[in-house]
């Protein structure tokens, strides 16, 4: 691969810029990882700071685990994670798909109608109001259906849509396709770096949902992850006004981030695949 | 074998009367808070206070957290029964009709809690006249804060507990740079400060105190008049005092955006200027130990005054009632009788002793003296703090709970504080108090930090700013005609 | 002959106009004197309370503050932008024009890591590492003899400590779109290039770049939609009483205001007078970028 004097510069070039950007992502997440496994006294005696830490304590694990609400969490966040990333990005993509067609009429006054509603939005109240009258409300469909496409995600995908080479939907064309065969049969294997990306955006954010949560949802036992793990610390936080507690906050804090974060830290690798460059080449030629 | 299957259906028709006699169901009444105690049972079987208030006056009583509170509340004020929120709101819902009038019930329903709370001040209960809240006890043992200073170090030094601005400038200097924990190394600081949750600037409210006044604008009444503790006497030479400790770099300049505390356990501060839960609690004092096996801590609430008054300090709005309860508007009839039964349920005696220990014999016991002393089996009972919705007789209460800091928070309540009346004073509609608050605290700063020169001209030129651009005076007229109104000024 | 395609946009339509735009008809409060006993519906107007039907507006633009708040967004916002666009283009070219595969994968995993990290938790680590008195950083600088210095409270920094922190955020998690737009592209075209003789500066300018326009552009087009917001979780964080004069932003000025009173006239009338702004910004960006053929519509 390395050929020329040039070349190996630049590849140690980009070797030192990924090593850079690696150290600086890693140590504040190793900061956050140790500081949730180390007992409060290494901490304090270490200024704040423990990358390694000497003794390992599990007591902010123990008391955030034996909270009853926290199972139920976990199993609200992992529906609306996978029943809401499924539903979003069907619909999605038949959204973008066809918004991607230049020659479909009315193409520009649709998106336009889409990209609208990222700038001019309704505020809180009324968006309620109207998530009420849908009949949603104190359910986990509140938090399905009230984001069920993000202009973003929308905006990136048919756009990816739009660089795909125009003669594969010719041939397909010819070939007697109709739309819905084109759209699951071809367009969906090409697109697979691209649908990975919005799902897994689709998947995080509904993961990490917490404001509208808060705002329609009302029973505890419906609550996603977040919002559990985000009253464990604020109950233990509340030091000067509640003279009660004795669990450090900052410890249960970086905890919860862990155990929030682990399972798209497991999940990601085997996803990681589908950004292999090639995959649309194989298939043309194929 | 069938004596046991008669015993069991006696049983079973035995059980079945009794639902038969409660079949009566129990009303139930929503409170929406924006904390609930650490542990929180989430299954009100298991909650005995719950329980016990169910079986003593047949209310269900539910609170509900309510996560981002003031945000979330917009939408769902109709679910609750009773809120329990701050002055601010207490006056934005009242004028908004959403509060209910409580003015027909202060003399009936409501008269033992009316009575229970005496002395309380009752005036930010009141918006536009109309009495909307109701309020906590308060028993002026709120203000927690105190300067915790390590004892060794100062003996160590050969250093008495500060006294003055002079003293505690001394001793944070030599703190600083006479190597207190003899490591050799130069890796200590005077004073830090925890970082306070409602106003105040802690990290310089102590040195301020002694000048009589405080960093921020706080309407104070001297001398039978109201005025600021922007324009009192002393303002310019504390501002200079506190300027001195920061060019000396002998003070934890992140105090003003991260709480110090850590720091002092730590042992990489000398002092600190905090409530007394945080160190002097077992909890607080297993930790510095930890780190210190040899640390001792001692303290002091105020320094001696420079200006002729009495020696106080601020403690942000610690001293006032700032948080109240207040009903939906909308309450049903049965329901409201219900939120009075609960009120006199939890200001009698056994009530009280209920929603502060817990339950008689499991969570604590009397000992000979009829004292109430906690059992090992008390924090079990640690999350019941919420049902105090009134608060509590504090000292009563942390005497029981906390017999380790009682030398602290006897002395924290005993100190003078600087009082102040902002919670009673609602500004002109055209003023912008927020703009004005943030500019005023940025410009200290800048007086302190040397980013604006400190002399009287100065100073006389950034109260005229406050005049033109935000209408001070406008504001500190009106603050002078509604404390009037109340009386407290003429 | 186009019935299959108007089919299938059909769920995505209902959802924008019964969760999008039908709430939109509670802009209307941004004129009204808004009650929450009332409604939305039932608030009264402005003009029948006796005030100006611009009122709210009026709030805004008196604030004495408020050329100070809007110069502080836009210098952010500007900031962040370039932060958040050009860094993750050339990360996710080094990850993928670099030999070392493997070494790659594991970068890429760890550096979107910090995306999962809430802004109250970043504020605690940059405490910790920035902190005047006692952050890592600041006791290196004084061993070596330098001077402490304030990142976090001094209104000369804060700012680029806010682009900063924002570009670490979010630089691995934005540069996965790249990365998937970089995997899209067809090779046949480099093994095309390579044929012809070009070398690898030559294949990432002539063929990478080019092919990374339109969802650059697409990207950038969405980022100058939200350039007055700032974003407010973050600045609130960070903001405090000594960097206030340089951090302080719009959405952070109106919670103060507004919604921390609950405020929701005053909110939704900055809200309102921000989109209004923004819509023009972005027809603005999506004309300039039809000139280079990649428009939003």
């Amino acid at each position: 691969m390395v050929k020329s004097k040039n070349d190996l510069l630049f590849e140690i070039l980009i070797a030192v810029i990924i090593t850079l950007v690696g150290l600086a992502c890693l140590i504040p997440i190793l900061f956050v990882i140790s500081y949730s496994f180390t007992p409060m006294e290494e901490v304090l005696r270490n200024g704040g700071f423990v990358l390694i830490p000497r003794h390992v304590t599990l007591s902010a694990y123990r008391f955030m685990l034996k909270n009853e609400m926290l199972i139920s969490a976990l199993q609200n966040s992992a529906f609306i994670t996978v029943v809401g990333t499924a539903i979003n990005m069907v619909v999605t993509m038949m959204l973008a798909y066809p918004l991607s067609r230049t020659y479909l009429p009315g193409r520009g006054l649709f998106i336009k109608l889409i990209v609208f509603t990222m700038i001019f939005s309704a505020g809180t109240i009324p968006t309620y109001l109207v998530v009420k009258e849908t009949g949603v409300i104190n359910s986990l469909w509140a938090l399905i259906f009230p984001s069920l496409v993000t202009v973003y995600n929308f905006i990136v995908m048919k756009s990816f849509f739009e660089g795909l080479p125009n003669d594969l939907f010719e041939s397909a064309r010819i070939d007697g396709a109709g739309e819905f065969k084109i759209l699951f049969r071809i367009v969906l294997p090409l697109s697979l770096p691209i649908i990975t990306t919005i799902s897994l955006y689709y998947a995080v954010s509904h993961w990490n949902v917490y404001t509208a949560a808060i705002l329609y949802i009302q029973d505890a036992n419906k609550m996603p992850l977040q919002v559990i793990l985000r009253r464990m610390i604020d109950a233990a936080r509340t030091i000067d006004l509640n003279v009660e507690d004795e669990m450090p906050p900052e410890t249960m804090r970086m905890a919860a981030v862990c155990i929030a974060t682990a399972p798209i830290i497991v999940i990601y690798p085997f996803i990681q695949r589908y950004f292999v460059q090639g995959t649309l080449a194989g298939a043309v030629k194929g | 074998m069938k004596k046991l299957i008669s015993l069991l259906l006696t049983a079973v028709m035995l059980l079945s009367l009794c639902a038969f006699a409660h079949a009566e169901e129990p009303v139930e009444i929503r409170i929406a808070v924006n904390t609930l105690g650490n542990g929180w049972p989430a299954d009100p079987a298991d909650d005995f206070v719950y329980q016990k208030i169910l079986k003593d006056i047949g209310v269900s009583v539910k609170f509900d957290l309510v996560d981002n509170f003031y945000e979330s509340m917009g939408t769902r004020m109709d679910v609750y029964d009773m809120y329990r929120i701050d002055v601010d709101h207490l006056i934005s819902w009242g004028r908004q009709d959403l509060l209910l009038d409580l003015a027909p019930y202060k003399d009936k329903e409501l008269a033992a809690y009316f009575d229970w709370l005496g002395a309380t001040q009752l005036n930010a209960a009141y918006v536009d006249g109309t009495l909307y809240g109701l309020p906590q006890l308060y028993d002026g043992s709120k203000s927690q804060l105190n300067v915790t200073v390590r004892q060794d170090w100062l003996d160590k030094l050969g250093l008495k507990m500060p006294e003055t601005v002079q003293d505690l400038y001394d001793v944070a200097y030599a703190f600083t740079f006479n190597d207190p924990d003899g490591n050799g190394q130069q890796d200590t600081l005077g004073l830090t400060a925890q970082k306070p949750g409602n106003g105040g600037i802690f990290l310089f409210d102590t040195i301020m105190g002694s000048y009589d006044t405080a960093l921020g604008n706080y309407i104070l009444i001297r001398d039978g008049k109201v005025t600021n503790a922007l324009l009192q006497p002393g303002m310019l030479e504390g501002l200079k005092w506190c300027k001195k400790f920061v060019d000396a770099k002998i003070v934890d300049n992140d105090a003003l955006t991260t709480t110090g505390t850590d720091k002092f356990i730590a042992g990489q501060v000398g002092m600190n200027a905090v409530t007394w839960p945080g160190i002097w609690k077992q909890y607080g004092q297993d930790k510095i130990h930890a780190v210190n096996p040899d640390a001792v801590t001692s303290f002091f609430t105020t320094l001696k005054s420079e200006v002729g008054a009495e020696d106080a300090m601020f403690t942000g709005d610690l001293s006032t009632t700032n948080i109240i309860m207040a009903i939906n508007a909308d309450i049903s009839e049965e329901k409201l009788q219900a939120v009075f039964k609960y009120i006199d349920y939890i200001i009698s005696d056994e009530g009280s002793d209920l929603i502060f220990y817990g339950i008689e014999g499991d969570h604590w016991v009397r000992d000979e003296n009829g004292n109430v002393k906690m059992t090992e089996n008390a924090t079990a009972a640690n999350y019941i703090s919420t049902y105090q919705i009134f608060s509590r007789k504090e000292l009563e209460y942390l005497k029981v709970k906390f017999p380790e800091a009682q030398q602290v928070f006897e002395a924290t309540t005993a100190a003078n504080r600087i009082e102040i009346y902002n919670t009673l004073v609602l500004e002109p509609e055209e003023i912008y108090l927020e703009d004005m608050e943030s500019y005023v605290r940025q410009q200290l700063l800048a007086f302190i930090y040397g980013e604006r020169e400190l002399t009287q001209e100065e100073y006389d030129k950034f109260i005229g700013e406050l005049n033109d651009n935000f209408q001070f005076d406008v504001y500190m007229e009106a603050a002078h005609d509604q404390l009037a109104a109340y009386g407290l000024v003429d | 002959m186009y019935w299959p395609l108007y089919l299938m946009i059909i769920p995505g339509m209902i959802f924008f106009l019964v969760y999008k735009y039908a709430p939109m008809f509670g802009i209307q409060i941004a004129f009204k004197n808004f009650s929450l006993k009332k409604g939305i519906s039932a608030s009264p107007w402005l003009w029948e309370d006796g005030k100006a039907w611009f009122y709210w507006f009026q709030r805004f633009f008196r604030s004495p503050a408020n050329t100070q708040i809007i110069a502080n967004t836009l210098i952010i916002s500007i900031g962040k932008l370039i932060a958040q666009m050009i860094p993750p283009l050339i990360f996710a070219l080094a990850i993928s024009e670099t030999c070392l595969k493997r070494y790659a994968r594991v970068i890429q995993t760890i550096s979107y890591l910090p995306h999962f990290l809430s802004w109250v938790i970043i504020f605690g680590i940059c405490a910790t590492m920035l902190g005047e008195s006692s952050g890592v950083v600041n006791n290196l600088i004084r061993k070596m003899g330098g001077e402490a210095i304030p990142f976090l409270n001094n209104k000369a920094y804060i700012r680029g400590v806010l682009i900063g922190t924002s570009l670490w955020q979010s630089l691995g998690w934005s540069s996965i779109v790249f990365l998937a737009a970089i995997a899209g592209i067809d090779t046949s075209m480099y093994e095309a290039a390579t044929i012809d003789g070009c070398g690898r500066f030559r294949k990432i300018w002539y063929i990478t770049l080019p092919n990374l326009g339109r969802i650059f552009v697409v990207l950038l087009i969405t980022k100058v939609g939200h350039i007055l917001d700032g974003g407010f979780e973050q600045v609130y964080i960070f903001l405090n009483d000594r960097v206030s004069s340089t951090a302080q932003i719009i959405d952070t000025w109106v919670y103060t205001q507004g919604l921390g009173k609950q405020q929701y006239s005053l909110t939704t009338a900055v809200g309102l007078l921000k989109s209004v702004l923004s819509c023009g910004l972005v027809l603005g960006t999506n004309a300039l970028a039809r000139k280079w053929d990649s428009s939003l519509w």
